[in-house]
């Protein structure tokens, strides 16, 4: 029997029958986030910080750009639901369904063989947290953000919500209102962790929203590769994720964050990621953006540090009905940054890909270089790829280039492929996972081979 | 109305920027208008007057790289009754209704709709081109802006397979000036247009460019930017019969405090239409370049190719260049691509060149009058008689 894989999405369209211990009411008001805040026994500065936020959350205008969200109804959506289940170090002590679904996912399978840590959250609580007692041994912490906020006060405190502000923007001040769950990672000076974290992110309910936090700090001369994954059944009602992910990337440090989001159909993803990076130091973007309704998504890397670099790969997949919104922000800011931003794109069934970069050299960023490629392919005529990658360049000693190009199945390709005894559908998921190749390869095995089917499927019903 | 960029694929809507006001810049009163419907015939004052009461509702623009901040307008002038002894020319004052119709047709946004209002409205000098078909004009027509012509409004009609040349030059032309042309190349026409943006003083400048081509129509703009008043300049060539092609070719030095605003569509709307676009500059002192070029394949134009690219040579730690490609794609079987490149000179080939005796400067001056040459040379040919005025602005400036 062929392996079930990890994003294989038959394998997501199961919502399970738990039980909450609480689930707080639809939309997002100051007495319901005091006492969310309270629940969770939190300091009274992170409390202060909620609420600074939702003030500017509720004077805030949407953004000017990216996709609709007329049909998104916020007052609908349920901000807080706490699974009857207490963080676990153990799956054997985890309440049963909720395990239940991880196995379906694979989730423990996956931990035992390819991770040194693996963090798993349902809803808005993160139920299992565990790494590996040997790296625990190293200095690295690995813990759900909540213990985080107690255990690493200090850190947290100095760090949360400095690489995005809440008044950056609308779903920036919401997050901050209403975050619950996510990881806090932290690695010691010259620590390099030799098997990758881990955090998986599951949805339950229907009109519900996550609001994770994940907070990342490389100290000096470490080394870390992160990967999340995330997924939820299919509902009727509109689904939110306003997730966040700040990373702190020390002087020499290195982190790769590798992601592959494959929410259900009905979800809107408005994400925000960014990295800020000292001297020296390496942030690596990986994303795999397949699924959700509509998603405006844009890693930033901001190059603080003289000689820091950023690499962005990402792959899109706009299918029927969805609306990707997707790109890349790199902002220059010290002299001898580089960075290399590889964006691709696949519409196909109607679906509309839309890639919006911004790459920014300051006049201090002197002799920076960077490249930007985008490049879309086109399954068939009803769908749509726009790239809008905007350029500014404020010094006279940096090097920059761009191209983008739009390519389609060629005729020719698929005929020979043909002639070699393929159909036509296996010929044209050859192609594309071609296409997809030098992005794929960058995640681990697991993840490129599950994202290679899921996309196969994806073609295969897409093209009838 | 053309829009420049419509949001919008199967039952998906996009956010569209909000547009912001400027409210520092003092507008006309209703009683200017009064001047600016002066001498019109009927068909042409019933254009005006709808096109005043849209005007009205309207503040100018607020742009992010570009700010028009306490800019004043000019005075409108009163138009002089011209007389046009060349048979294929009129006065846009005095346009027939059959002709406002075709005006009409060839509404779009421009760079902002106010402007290109205004200069639908209060054009000082406007003529309208019609070139018989199959007739074909060697010698360019010429348009100077003259210093008191500072809001110009043409129409240009190229019959079937007629040629033309156009020289539109903005020498001199005092420290405000707004220009809208609009051209309609029919099947088999052919049009090449000169455009020499040169203000000699500080200021502004607009300039809205509509081309509307018919099957197997054929445009080539060449644009040269120079002089020191910052400007936007917006082109929007329409492919909308089969196999038509264009070509647009901007060369740009901004120096001084000039911003330099730039934006080129081209839309591919038929099958096997070909466009291109491909601009260069070099940017001195606190001079900024925002260089925009937006190719769009709508859906349809099947077997269709188009390309950009922009080059910027930064010849200045204080200068600034904004690249914004756009790659709008809704038909798949096109071939469609853009590039862009940002950078100073090339020490290596600067060194080379100090090797073989030149000085550093004029190694400099060397190779960057070489990122100019191959379009210069195209000037020659197509327009020889005003080769010397464009290479000479482009030796001065570097």
């Amino acid at each position: 029997m062929r392996k079930e894989g990890l994003i294989d999405s038959t394998r997501f369209d199961f919502s399970s029958d738990s039980r909450y211990r609480f689930v707080s009411e639809r939309g997002f008001r100051e007495d319901l986030i005091i006492d969310v805040s309270k629940r969770k026994s939190e300091p009274e500065w992170m409390l202060h910080k909620r609420l600074e936020s939702l003030r500017i959350f509720n004077s805030s205008r949407d953004p000017g750009f990216g996709v609709d969200t007329e049909s998104l109804d916020l007052s609908r959506i349920i901000s807080y639901l706490s699974p009857d289940a207490d963080k676990k170090r153990s799956w054997d002590d985890v309440p049963e369904e909720i395990r239940e679904t991880f196995d379906r996912l694979g989730i423990p399978e996956a931990e035992q063989e390819s991770f040194a840590g693996v963090g798993a959250q349902y809803d808005s609580e993160i139920v299992y947290q565990n790494i590996r007692r040997e790296l625990e041994g190293l200095g690295i912490v690995f813990l759900d953000m909540e213990t985080a906020v107690k255990e690493h006060s200090e850190l947290v405190r100095r760090y949360f919500m400095k690489a995005v502000r809440p008044g950056d923007h609308k779903y920036a001040a919401l997050h901050g209102a209403v975050w619950s769950g996510g990881s806090f990672v932290y690695v010691p000076k010259g620590v390099k962790v030799p098997l990758p974290l881990q955090a998986y992110f599951r949805m339950n309910v229907g009109g519900s929203g996550q609001f994770e936090h994940t907070l990342i700090i490389a100290d000096e001369g470490s080394d870390l590769q992160f990967i999340e994954g995330c997924s939820a059944p299919r509902f009727n009602d509109l689904n939110l994720h306003v997730g966040m992910v700040e990373i702190f990337v020390l002087n020499k440090a290195r982190v790769k964050y590798s992601t592959i989001q494959n929410w259900s159909k009905n979800t809107f993803n408005l994400n925000t990621k960014r990295a800020i990076v000292e001297e020296d130091g390496t942030i690596e973007w990986i994303s795999g953006s397949l699924g959700s309704l509509k998603t405006m998504l844009y890693p930033t890397s901001v190059l603080k540090g003289r000689g820091a670099r950023a690499e962005h790969l990402g792959i899109t997949y706009a299918g029927p009905g969805q609306h990707m919104d997707i790109g890349s922000k790199v902002i220059h800011l010290a002299p001898e940054t580089s960075s290399l931003v590889d964006a691709r794109s696949i519409s196909a069934g109607g679906g509309w890909a839309f890639y919006r970069g911004l790459l920014e050299i300051s006049s201090r960023a002197k002799n920076s270089r960077s490249s930007v490629r985008c490049t879309a392919l086109m399954i068939d005529n009803d769908s749509r790829s726009d790239t809008v990658p905007i350029i500014e360049v404020m010094n006279d000693s940096a090097e920059i280039g761009h191209e983008a190009r739009i390519g389609r199945l060629g005729e020719d390709e698929i005929y020979y492929l043909m002639s070699r005894g393929l159909s036509e559908s296996e010929a044209k998921a050859m192609i594309v996972r071609g296409f997809m190749e030098p992005v794929s390869r960058q995640f681990p095995v697991e993840y490129a081979v599950e994202l290679n089917r899921l996309i196969d499927m994806e073609i295969e019903s897409s093209i009838g | 109305m053309e829009v420049t960029t419509d949001f919008v694929h199967n039952n998906y809507k996009m956010v569209r920027p909000p547009r912001r006001e400027e409210v520092s810049v003092g507008d006309f009163a209703d009683r200017d208008f009064l001047l600016a419907a002066d001498l019109a015939s009927p068909a042409m004052s019933a254009f005006i007057s709808n096109r005043y009461s849209e005007y009205k509702k309207l503040s100018f623009p607020l742009w992010k790289r570009f700010k028009l901040t306490g800019m004043t307008l000019p005075d409108i002038s009163l138009r002089h009754r011209t007389k046009y002894t060349d048979p294929n020319a009129k006065p846009m004052i005095s346009l027939s209704s059959d002709e406002v119709e075709l005006l009409d047709r060839l509404d779009f946004e421009g760079s902002d709709r106010k402007l290109l209002l205004l200069g639908d409205i209060c054009f000082s000098e406007g003529t309208m081109i019609s070139v018989p078909p199959r007739k074909r004009v060697s010698k360019p027509y010429v348009f100077p802006f003259s210093r008191d012509s500072r809001i110009m409004n043409n129409l240009f009609v190229s019959g079937k397979g007629s040629s033309i040349k156009l020289v539109i030059d903005s020498t001199s032309s005092g420290n405000w000036l707004l220009q809208n042309n609009r051209f309609l190349i029919k099947e088999d026409s052919s049009v090449e247009v000169l455009y020499i943006n040169r203000m000699t003083e500080r200021g502004y400048g607009f300039s809205n460019n509509l081309y509307f081509l018919e099957k197997n129509a054929k445009l080539r703009v060449v644009e040269a930017s120079t002089g020191n008043a910052s400007m936007a300049v917006f082109h929007m060539v329409l492919l909308e019969g089969e196999g038509a092609q264009a070509s647009v070719e901007p060369l740009f030095v901004a120096r001084g405090d000039t911003v330099l605003d730039m934006h080129y569509v081209v839309k591919a709307i038929s099958r096997n239409s070909e466009g291109m676009i491909s601009g260069s500059g070099v940017l001195l002192d606190n001079g900024r370049s925002v260089f925009r070029g937006t190719l769009d394949m709508r859906k349809g134009a099947k077997g269709s190719k188009a390309s950009e690219h922009s080059s910027v040579l930064m010849l200045s730690q204080k200068a600034r260049a904004d690249t914004i490609p756009s790659l709008l794609v809704g038909e798949s079987e096109v071939e469609a691509s853009h590039a862009a490149t940002v950078g100073s000179v090339d020490e290596q080939r600067v060194f080379y060149l100090m090797s073989r005796g030149f000085s550093r400067e004029r190694a400099i001056r060397f190779i960057v009058q070489g990122t100019f040459e191959p379009v210069l040379k195209e000037i020659d040919k197509i327009f020889p008689t005003f080769t010397e005025v464009v290479r000479n602005e482009f030796a001065k400036e570097v």
